[in-house]
């Protein structure tokens, strides 16, 4: 991206604003909290535009670098001022018009996901978050997590355990 | 279980509205253009850096010297 183009800028936040918004739910965030970290994000990449290395991993990367320090920030505030944005009053179901039974069955899945989610470590969480992002490979990963290959992989494979323990007590009570 | 935990992760589960990019573009029209850092002036600060750390290795190399006469000496 040539710096100061307007352009290219807008084909990256076209590009990026799916997978980055997909992350944010993964994270736990509610839809107004997504939406105001997706933006300060993408405000940040054109900010700080000039602190951008190439040689240190893709744009893309460097992105989700940013709102993932972003999204731990606003946990932890959140945690530090008592808030319980992300408790009980779950993130709105992103959904476009599907059927209503399987608007159901899909709101009722994320709903159990979310939950589950929401009991993971917030590192547990971002790592499972940046994980399922098509865009980044393991490499990305541990690029952003500033860990090797091999540790995200132990790392993603007790998270998800940990997670998949969590749902079947959900389901079990 | 594990293929419905990855399918369940894969689905978006917040997704950004219809103008978000819009609403982006809009916000950064407010902003500069992100300025370049010269490459002069990135040169010039690992410069920096470099005359700074020369002295304090040497006085830290002063320092063990100094330490390892006086308990030599006694």
């Amino acid at each position: 991206m040539a710096e100061g183009d307007r352009e290219a800028f807008g084909r990256l936040v076209r590009e990026l604003q799916g997978p980055l918004f997909g992350f944010l739910g993964r994270m736990g965030l509610n839809q107004a909290r997504g939406e105001e970290i997706a933006q300060e994000t993408f405000l940040r990449v054109w900010q700080h535009f000039s602190r951008y290395r190439a040689d240190r991993g893709s744009l893309t990367t460097w992105t989700f670098t940013i709102a993932r320090n972003l999204a731990l920030n606003s946990l932890s505030r959140a945690a530090s001022q008592r808030e319980v944005p992300f408790g009980d009053a779950l993130p709105e179901i992103a959904c476009e018009r599907p059927l209503p039974g399987e608007a159901l069955a899909v709101q009722q899945q994320h709903h159990r996901l979310r939950r589950a989610l929401l009991a993971l470590p917030p590192g547990d969480r971002a790592l499972l978050a940046l994980i399922y992002v098509q865009e980044l490979s393991h490499a990305d990963v541990a690029r952003i997590e500033g860990c090797s290959a091999g540790a995200i992989k132990t790392r993603a494979h007790r998270a998800k355990a940990r997670l998949r323990q969590i749902m079947e007590d959900e389901d079990g009570r | 279980m594990e293929d419905e935990l990855d399918r369940l992760l894969r689905t978006p589960i917040l997704r950004p509205p219809p103008d978000f990019a819009g609403q982006v573009m809009k916000r950064i029209q407010h902003l500069p253009a992100p300025e370049a850092v010269p490459r002069w002036q990135s040169a010039w600060r690992w410069l920096a850096l470099a005359a700074a750390a020369v002295p304090a290795m040497l006085q830290l190399l002063a320092f063990m010297f100094g330490m390892w006469a006086a308990t030599a000496a006694g």
